[in-house]
């Protein structure tokens, strides 16, 4: 039976564009500095580290995980890390869940952090172009890359399949999650973000990738975030109350992506999904959830997933938005962090910080952006060549 | 609680930034599929391989069964197939970026039971849509690569 894994604290440094005075290891020193305050321990007691970053091009650095183990105070023990593309946060906290569960040890800190921006492309002046260059070589480099293939189109092909099948969701509603997102980063003081937008601003602005515009793209950012996750031993010691990682649920999808058997469903997340719930016992999550950070990579990937989880019937997630069910004042609000649209997208820290906040709102420490009386709430990561991978976690109160 | 305010950056610290490169040369090579690209630049011609006892036509292709793990054989296929999904891309990678507007598509090839991802070439890109028939062609100069061919509407 596995052992009770409490997140005792939680630290992040604001996501940002580009953080131009700061390297990796030290965006990392300061999450970690932040969430081992926030925990009330010291990095001597630190018995394992996971670390999450995506990707080595834009560190600049393979292995960087060493040397951010060595400027953290943690040389002799244990670490490792995990990349999985956008799910790289996601799995780190799946794999230090596992190592607290398992017994192994009762402290552990988990750390996603990644730099992209240093990336630049001196003839076009721009980050952008060369940052896709980089995640592009995480596509499949005998058959996909070479015909031009961008992180976007990877979301927009299911996407795409998804409207085929279903005529859902519509550019409007995909519209209303951009709109939603950028609205909510304001409440967050982390956030890279936060805008003031309508429908029309999204629906106008410039063409991306087929049917997204610019607006329903994610940020690309840099930061850091950390958890120190605890077995229950230590967090019976904590002076505050806690959060629970109750669920964990972990899925992997066929990556030579034209194999899948229905391009149209984000299955890794649906497998995930089943998994998650069946661990934490919830058998109707819309009604037994009371929030979700769900993986706004493209707003489409947040409506295909309040399908794929089950808050409402396939080919039904647009009517979430357009009813204002995952909206703040909402029954089942997604994203109160303003997600990966509105917060920001740094990688290997993207999903620590989404369980951060998850942990935020069950110990009903979130600020401006609580969710009145939350008490359970869905973690999703996603990444990989058209969400190859999911890991899904469900946070709870005391 | 969380980490502190955003703060100014440290005064005695001015970002020092330097252009830098990582380079990397290879001689990569297929290996068991190796016929697919060998027919692709000496033929002009699409390869499949099919597991006799799954039913089952990869393209792309592989040289092992993942279903049954018992080996597949090299079956030729048609140049004509159906698109299943399909995306305009405007905004690429460094690589491409001078190439954009351009379509990328998963193509189901007749007779294989997988889908190939591809470019569509028409005259609008707005023509781009699931369900429409398209066909292969091969440019007359090729090194063995997927860039090799391209689909047009039929
Ligand atoms: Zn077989």
């Amino acid at each position: 039976m596995a052992r009770r894994v409490a997140i005792l604290g939680y630290g992040t440094t604001p996501f940002r564009a580009r953080w131009i005075d700061k390297s990796y290891y030290e965006l990392a020193f300061d999450a970690a500095k932040a969430a081992l305050k926030d925990a009330g321990l010291s990095h001597d007691q630190i018995e394992s580290a996971v670390y999450g970053i995506y990707n080595d091009l834009f560190q600049r650095q393979f292995m960087p995980d060493v040397y951010v183990h060595d400027y953290l105070g943690l040389g002799l023990k244990p670490s490792l890390r995990v990349t999985t593309g956008g799910a790289t946060g996601g799995a780190a906290v799946h794999t230090g869940f596992a190592q607290i569960a398992s017994g192994l040890y009762d402290i552990v800190l988990v750390l996603g952090v990644e730099k992209c921006s240093d990336a630049f492309n001196p003839e076009l002046k721009s980050s952008t172009p060369e940052v896709l260059k980089g995640i592009i070589y995480s596509a499949d480099m005998t058959f996909e890359a070479p015909l031009g293939l961008t992180p976007a189109a990877s979301y927009a092909l299911p996407t795409v399949a998804h409207m085929e099948k279903y005529g859902s969701p519509t550019e409007l509603q995909m519209a209303k999650v951009s709109v939603k997102n950028h609205k909510n980063a304001f409440k967050n003081p982390f956030a890279q973000r936060p805008e003031r937008i309508t429908v029309e601003d999204v629906l106008r602005s410039k063409k991306i990738c087929h049917p997204f515009k610019f607006y329903d793209n994610c940020l690309y950012s840099e930061g850091a975030s950390a958890l120190v996750l605890v077995s229950e031993k230590i967090a019976k010691k904590a002076k505050r109350p806690v959060a629970w990682i109750t669920g964990v649920g972990a899925s992997t999808d066929m990556a030579f992506t034209g194999n899948r058997p229905d391009y149209a469903e984000f299955g890794s997340s649906i497998a995930a999904g089943k998994a998650v719930y069946k661990m934490a016992k919830i058998r109707n999550p819309r009604k037994e959830l009371d929030f979700a950070e769900l993986h706004d990579a493209f707003t489409s990937a947040e409506i295909l997933s309040y399908e794929a989880f089950g808050f409402c019937k396939p080919g039904e997630g647009g009517t979430l938005i357009d009813d204002g069910v995952t909206e703040m004042e909402g029954d089942l609000p997604v994203n109160p962090s303003g997600g990966l649209i509105g917060c920001g997208h740094a990688v290997g820290a993207t999903g620590v910080m989404q369980m951060g906040e998850a942990a935020l709102q069950v110990t009903h420490r979130a600020g401006k952006r609580q969710v009145k009386g939350a008490k359970r709430g869905l973690v999703q990561g996603i990444g990989g060549p058209a969400t190859s991978w999911t890991f899904a976690f469900i946070v709870e109160g005391e | 609680m969380m980490a502190r305010k955003k703060k100014e950056p440290r005064p005695d610290v001015v970002p020092f930034e330097i252009p830098d490169r990582i380079e990397m040369n290879y001689r990569y090579s297929y290996g068991g599929i190796s016929p697919f690209f060998r027919a692709i630049k000496e033929e002009a011609k699409l390869l499949g391989s099919r597991c006799a006892r799954c039913k089952k036509t990869y393209l792309p292709p592989r040289i092992n069964c993942s279903q049954c793990y018992r080996p597949t054989k090299w079956v030729p296929l048609g140049n004509e197939g159906t698109v299943i999904t399909c995306t305009t891309v405007y905004y690429a990678t460094s690589r491409f970026f001078s190439k954009t507007p351009f379509v990328c598509a998963y193509i189901r090839v007749d007779g294989a039971d997988t889908l190939l991802l591809q470019n569509i070439i028409l005259d609008e890109v707005t023509q781009a849509r699931p369900g429409i028939r398209v066909r292969a062609l091969f440019r007359p100069e090729r090194k063995g690569e997927m860039a090799d061919f391209y689909f047009v509407p039929v």
